[in-house]
């Protein structure tokens, strides 16, 4: 096999965007109430100005369209996006096929921060949004803050032992959330939803709180995607080549937590997502970064949104929790990639 | 002209040196061969001299620049390394990875230019790997996986080469064409190469000079000839070493004698 097969695969960009265009046609027209695709559209276009497409009949239809789905559909969007974005930039920095977006800290720190929030009350609303998100994000950043700090070398900061910091200070960090959460047993359920990637409702705000830790990050990401290339000859070889490896390790290990502790904060911790979907696109798009990280986002994004999807609609009322549906979705679909090509993607 | 000289280098992990007061010239269009019994310091003085590793005394020049208080990226452009277990990732193309080799000439997020294109594409002709451009590495036999390492070091327009065991794990036929290549490439780019080796019969037909390290200070320097003798080997290495001329061109060859260690 060559390397021009991959050129077969020329039009996936356009493919995975009108996949996530017809998930999220799917994603906002579904649920208790259907709201038709052509609905949808003269909603939108009835917001444009001067325009007077909808009937008074699709007022309701109006309110769970915008008010609902569509910041539902956008946060989950968002956070698929930012998760297998980050999976794939930690599995290129750190060389290794196994990580994925929480792998130095980010969710169990995520799970304190929440956890403290909750146990302590602090359950109250600043800036006009509960404070458990905002506790998640700060719990997420600190703990990869650590976990960095601790896998200090003199000048240097090793993958290998910010790996073993991560796992270290993660186990505590997961302990200390567990202590908390039986010593507080009327917050344990609350707790333990947010931690199962439970979505509450919170309309726009989540989603225009998230966008800028998404777009800084995907753009100082997408900005070094040729350094994470010569990455994948290992650091000695990348600073033989003039890259500023320890910089660039801190640079993108930053970015890749912000985009992560949003995404986690608002969207809730969702497993699979940041692990499976880059190989997915690796083994269709090629190994490329500069490639990679842009067909992540679109892949990430449409991808949660029809798991959420499901999430919503297979028991319903009963909602699911997103990560178990990434799971049973996802681990096939990879398998079945695995067996197919016959060589390493990685 | 001495393209390279190291006057003096001194070098070590965690402030203990492994290299003492290295003298070394490596003139444009030679190549030089790093000899001398495990842990003497041979890998140590390449990582040294790519910045790897910090040097704590001495002075590196480079046709009068200052080696050493170049930036890593002003480095890169004028010294390449093919280092002892260069990772490849297996699933980039040959020309992709050869195209890395541009790195030091590219901006943050530029796209590699046709120029590029071109110098890659020459680098793999002159290691003849042109005709596996668009196999993935993961594919490729080890002496192939060497070559396309070397096309990746030349790609970079260096005036340097250090090739740290450039022939380890390669079977006789790919380390007599790996060295074959090595020594030409020296005289066709007029390059200043600088090779660790363990084998001293390779070092012997391949380097136009040998440099024997022992305890991180060079014992000898010259031609191989002159360096190889069975008492300076044989004190160096701590084992009984025998040095016959070679049958058809006279060249030192180095063997064991089969005898035990002097005590």
């Amino acid at each position: 096999m060559t390397g021009n097969v991959l050129k077969a695969y020329a039009p996936l960009p356009l493919l995975l965007s009108l996949t996530l265009l017809s998930s999220i046609v799917l994603a906002v027209g579904i649920g208790s109430v259907t709201i038709p695709a052509r609905v949808v559209a003269e909603l939108l276009l009835d917001r444009l100005p001067l325009l007077e497409f909808a009937e008074t009949g699709t007022r309701t239809s109006s309110v769970i369209l915008f008010d609902i789905r569509m910041p539902r559909v956008a946060l989950m969007a968002l956070t698929g996006a930012a998760l297998a974005t980050a999976g794939a930039a930690y599995q290129g920095l750190f060389r290794n096929p196994l990580a994925d977006p929480y792998l130095v800290g980010v969710a169990s720190g995520a799970g304190l921060g929440a956890t403290l929030a909750i146990a302590g009350g602090l359950d109250a609303t600043a800036i006009g949004m509960s404070t458990v998100p905002l506790a998640a994000f700060v719990g997420g950043v600190l703990t990869v803050g650590v976990v960095v700090m601790a896998a200090r070398v003199g000048k240097t900061t090793p993958v290998t032992t910010m790996l073993l910091a991560g796992v270290a200070v993660g186990a505590f960090a997961t302990a200390v959330t567990t202590f908390l959460m039986l010593r507080r047993l009327d917050g344990l359920q609350r707790a333990f939803n947010w931690m199962l990637g439970g979505y509450s409702a919170g309309g726009w705000r989540p989603v225009l709180t998230m966008l800028p830790y998404l777009l800084l990050g995907a753009v100082t990401l997408q900005l070094h995607a040729r350094a994470l290339n010569v990455f994948q000859l290992g650091e000695e070889q990348a600073q033989q080549l003039g890259v500023n490896v320890e910089f660039l390790k801190m640079l993108l290990v930053s970015a890749a937590t912000l985009m992560t502790a949003a995404a986690v904060a608002f969207g809730g911790l969702i497993g699979f997502v940041g692990l499976i979907v880059p190989h997915a696109l690796r083994m269709l798009g090629g190994p490329d970064y500069r490639r990679l990280l842009p067909l992540c986002m679109l892949g990430g994004a449409a991808f949660l949104v029809l798991c959420d999807l499901a999430a919503r609609t297979l028991l319903a009322p009963r909602e699911l929790p997103v990560g178990v549906i990434t799971a049973l979705t996802g681990t096939p679909f990879f398998i079945f990639l695995l067996r197919r090509l016959k060589r390493s993607v990685f | 002209m001495n393209a390279l000289s190291i006057t003096g280098v001194t070098a070590g992990y965690h402030e203990r040196p492994v290299i003492t007061k290295i003298d070394l010239r490596v003139s444009r269009s030679k190549v030089v061969a790093l000899v001398g019994p495990n842990g003497a310091g041979k890998s140590t003085l390449i990582r040294a001299l790519t910045g790897v590793i910090p040097t704590t005394g001495g002075q590196v020049q480079l046709d009068g620049v200052n080696l050493l208080g170049l930036s890593p990226l002003q480095r890169a452009r004028r010294v390449a390394v093919v280092p002892q277990q260069a990772l490849l990732p297996e699933a980039f193309t040959v020309s992709e990875v050869v195209l890395l080799g541009r790195t030091p000439f590219l901006p943050l997020w530029a796209k590699e230019s046709a120029n590029d294109h071109r110098i890659s594409r020459a680098a793999m002709e002159m290691t003849s790997v042109h005709g596996l451009a668009d196999r993935f590495v993961g594919e490729l036999s080890g002496g192939e996986q060497q070559r396309v390492v070397i096309a990746r070091a030349l790609a970079q327009e260096p005036d340097v080469l250090l090739l740290d065991e450039p022939t380890a794990h390669l079977d006789l036929k790919h380390q007599n064409s790996i060295l074959t290549l090595v020594r030409s490439l020296a005289v066709d780019c007029r390059l200043s190469v600088l090779l660790t080796m363990h084998d001293l019969n390779q070092a012997a037909a391949c380097a136009h000079e040998v440099a024997l390290l022992v305890d991180g200070k060079i014992q000898a320097i010259g031609p191989p000839g002159e360096v190889f003798t069975s008492e300076r080997l044989s004190q160096a290495y701590d084992a009984p070493v025998d040095v016959i001329p070679h049958p058809h061109n006279g060249a030192p060859l180095v063997t064991t004698n089969g005898r035990p260690p002097p005590t």
